[in-house]
């Protein structure tokens, strides 16, 4: 018993405050801007598991996961000063459908762009995940974006099999994780738009996975399929793939 | 019983004393309804984090305490022979030693038991993960032919014949006794019963020093993904799936439902069986690696009697060609990691590192009516 009680008392000093201020439920509610996420294959739907995509040089993908995170996500006003979409943070899973986010409170008014950066300012990549609410982007049992005890977030993992071409047998994987700090990157999607006091504007956001692997970069699986930040040959190519990405992320359309 | 059942009150006055947010009390009806509630924070560690929990299920010490009685309450069995304990046993974490358990009429199960803990953070039971809540999951092994053969509207009519459920049952949900708040109280009881109390829980997040040298040695490789340096493996790279502080990757999609490589040729489909995609074929839950020392035979249907076994596995027989390998160890095909027999020590030492006697011992999951 003495036991059970001293160890109620040690549970009480490692417990971490429990009044943090709840995360705005992305639900929609009419209001503000919704900003919805597409992942697509060089123009298609890209749909998990189930279908499989051809690059240029033949190489056939079919992505079993793909999810990131993001913060700053804010629009940008006609003055270029931003506003920050909730506290800017969000965990986009695209096979479990977390792809939608409303933001109520987004203030009417004029923005010439949408902005976000891929991955987290070094303070917070390597600062306690364990702070956040369950229901919060960073929360380390939500993603399962968390390396534990080395330390800081995986900013973006995408998962998958591949064939070195249509007519072949020999299943590989392939396993693009980006992480670390260097890694982080700031997209701006320019858009002119309004958002009015009454009424809810969706932003869609289309995500181009094969753009990753062809500018400035051309990328063959077979030259390497896996990054996951160790080993010089690894962080290469996840440099590539982050070099590649300014053509992935595409504004369509806000209304 | 009383003895326990006081430590049910300190528990209570502990939970409710340092509340930042004021926990909704009630006054006590003439019924004697009046139900304590459990604050979140102070039950889940910070090390942890907090866990998603159900909203429509609010801990409370008389829910609790009833899951608590009816987990190990044979009752619950078709002939009264077979509880939730009979097969889920405090001192190997609630796994069973058996690499099969047996359930009423001597019948086996067609998989190992694994064990309880930290279920909280689970977002799939069982391990094809067919259940994604522990109320759904609870009505599974009451009913289940060779576990507890039970049908529910017996079980209801038997419970209702028992005055302590009358009574608890009123104490906790101010209802009489009843199959969806039966399943209601097994999950707070389960909701309860955190591990965090092993060595290697307390060497995060850099207090190396509770570790021995080994130790530290094998969750570096435990830790680093796999590479080589002259040959020889300066990785594992187990915690892609087994990461974190609960050792237990829990998002579906990053690896928490995967297949670490054991047949080439599938006997059990796994997830792939519940969800008939084919790229989940030969997948499962991936467990968590808390006190592992104690939750023998290992994997689905506990193939390997061993730690040894489990290391051997993956260091040197993974199979790259099993169906559906998850792609963080696929990416290294053909190449097996060859640890030397010191990192597989090593490595071992690590895991054995995991083991928290405290949460085997604790009194508030143990047997109420012992
Ligand atoms: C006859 C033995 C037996 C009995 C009795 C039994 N279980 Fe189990 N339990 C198992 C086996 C075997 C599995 C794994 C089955 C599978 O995955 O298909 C399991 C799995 C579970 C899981 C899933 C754990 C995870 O990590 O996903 C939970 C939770 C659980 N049991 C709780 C209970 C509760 C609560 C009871 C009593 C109502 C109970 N069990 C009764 C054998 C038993
Ligand atoms: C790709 C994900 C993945 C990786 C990487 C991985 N495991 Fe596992 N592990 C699993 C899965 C899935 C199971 C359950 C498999 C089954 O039963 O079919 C498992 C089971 C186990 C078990 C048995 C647990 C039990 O309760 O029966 C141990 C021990 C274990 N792994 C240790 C390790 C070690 C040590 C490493 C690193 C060398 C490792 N794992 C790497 C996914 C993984």
């Amino acid at each position: 018993m003495r036991y059970v009680i001293s160890g109620m008392a040690l549970m009480m000093l490692l417990t971490v405050s429990c009044c943090k201020k709840p995360v705005e439920k992305p639900t929609d509610t009419g209001k503000g801007i919704t900003i919805l996420f597409k992942p697509m294959w060089d123009g298609q739907d890209l749909v998990f598991n189930s279908k499989s995509y051809t690059k240029p040089d033949k190489e056939v993908m079919t992505y079993t996961n793909w999810a990131w995170i993001i913060s700053k996500l804010a629009l940008v006003k006609t003055d270029n000063s931003e506003v920050l979409l909730g506290d800017g943070y969000q965990y986009i899973e695209f096979k479990a459908g977390r792809v939608k986010f409303n933001y109520a409170a987004a203030p009417a008014g004029d923005y010439k762009a949408i902005t976000f950066q891929l991955g987290l300012d070094s303070a917070i990549n390597h600062g306690d995940p364990n702070i956040w609410p369950s229901d919060h982007p960073l929360n380390a049992n939500l993603t399962g974006l968390h390396w534990g005890w080395a330390g800081g977030y995986i900013f973006q993992a995408m998962d998958g099999i591949w064939f070195d071409s249509a007519t072949s047998s020999n299943q590989k994987a392939f396993s693009f994780h980006t992480a670390t700090d260097p890694f982080k990157r700031k997209f701006t999607l320019p858009m002119n738009f309004t958002l009015q006091a009454d009424g809810m504007k969706t932003a869609t956001i289309e995500v181009w996975a094969d753009e990753f692997f062809k500018t400035p970069n051309s990328l063959s699986l077979s030259a390497g399929a896996m990054s996951h930040t160790l080993g010089s040959t690894e962080i290469a190519l996840m440099q590539k793939i982050i070099d590649n990405s300014a053509e992935v992320y595409k504004l369509k359309s806000v209304q | 019983m009383l003895k326990k059942l006081r430590f049910q009150w300190i528990f209570a006055a502990l939970a409710l004393l340092p509340a930042c947010k004021k926990d909704p009390k009630q006054p006590a009806d003439a019924t004697g309804y009046a139900p304590h509630y459990i604050n979140p924070a102070l039950l889940f560690p910070s090390i942890f984090g907090m866990p998603d929990l159900p909203k429509n299920n609010p801990l409370t010490e008389e829910g609790v305490f009833l899951g608590r009685m009816l987990f190990y309450d044979p009752v619950l069995s078709f002939d009264s022979s077979i509880s939730c304990s009979s097969c889920h046993d405090q001192k190997h974490a609630f796994a069973d030693p058996r690499k099969f358990s047996t359930g009423v009429f001597g019948l086996k199960t067609g998989r190992n038991a694994p064990p309880l803990m930290n279920m909280a953070y689970s977002r799939v039971f069982f391990w094809d993960a067919r259940q994604k809540t522990l109320q759904e999951q609870a009505l599974e092994p009451i009913q289940a032919h060779n576990e507890m053969a039970m049908t529910l509207p017996l079980l209801e009519k038997k419970l209702k014949q028992i005055a302590r459920y009358k009574l608890w049952f009123k104490k906790a949900f101010n209802s009489e006794p009843d199959v969806f708040n039966t399943a209601k109280a097994l999950e707070q009881f389960q909701l309860t019963m955190v591990s965090a109390g092993s060595r290697f829980n307390q060497f995060f997040p850099k207090n190396w020093d509770v570790l021995t040298p080994d130790e530290r040695k094998g969750a570096i490789l435990f830790n680093n993904t796999v590479d080589f340096v002259g040959g020889v493996a300066t990785g594992a790279d187990c915690f892609h799936c087994h990461g974190g502080q609960l050792t237990q990757q829990n998002n579906p999609n990053q690896g928490g439902i995967s297949s670490n490589g054991l047949d080439s040729v599938l006997t059990d489909k796994g997830f792939g069986g519940i969800s008939g995609g084919p790229l989940d074929m030969g997948t499962f839950k991936t467990p968590s690696l808390l006190n592992i020392a104690l939750t023998a035979p290992y994997m689905h249907d506990g193939r390997f009697a061993t730690l040894d076994e489990v290391i051997d596995h993956y260091s040197d027989h993974m199979l790259y060609n099993a169906p559906n390998l998850h792609p963080s160890i696929k990416v290294h095909a053909p190449e097996q990691i060859r640890l030397s027999p010191a990192q597989k020590a090593q490595l071992k030492a690590f895991l054995l590192s995991m083991t928290d006697t405290a949460f085997i011992n604790d009194p508030a999951f143990g047997n109420p009516f012992r």
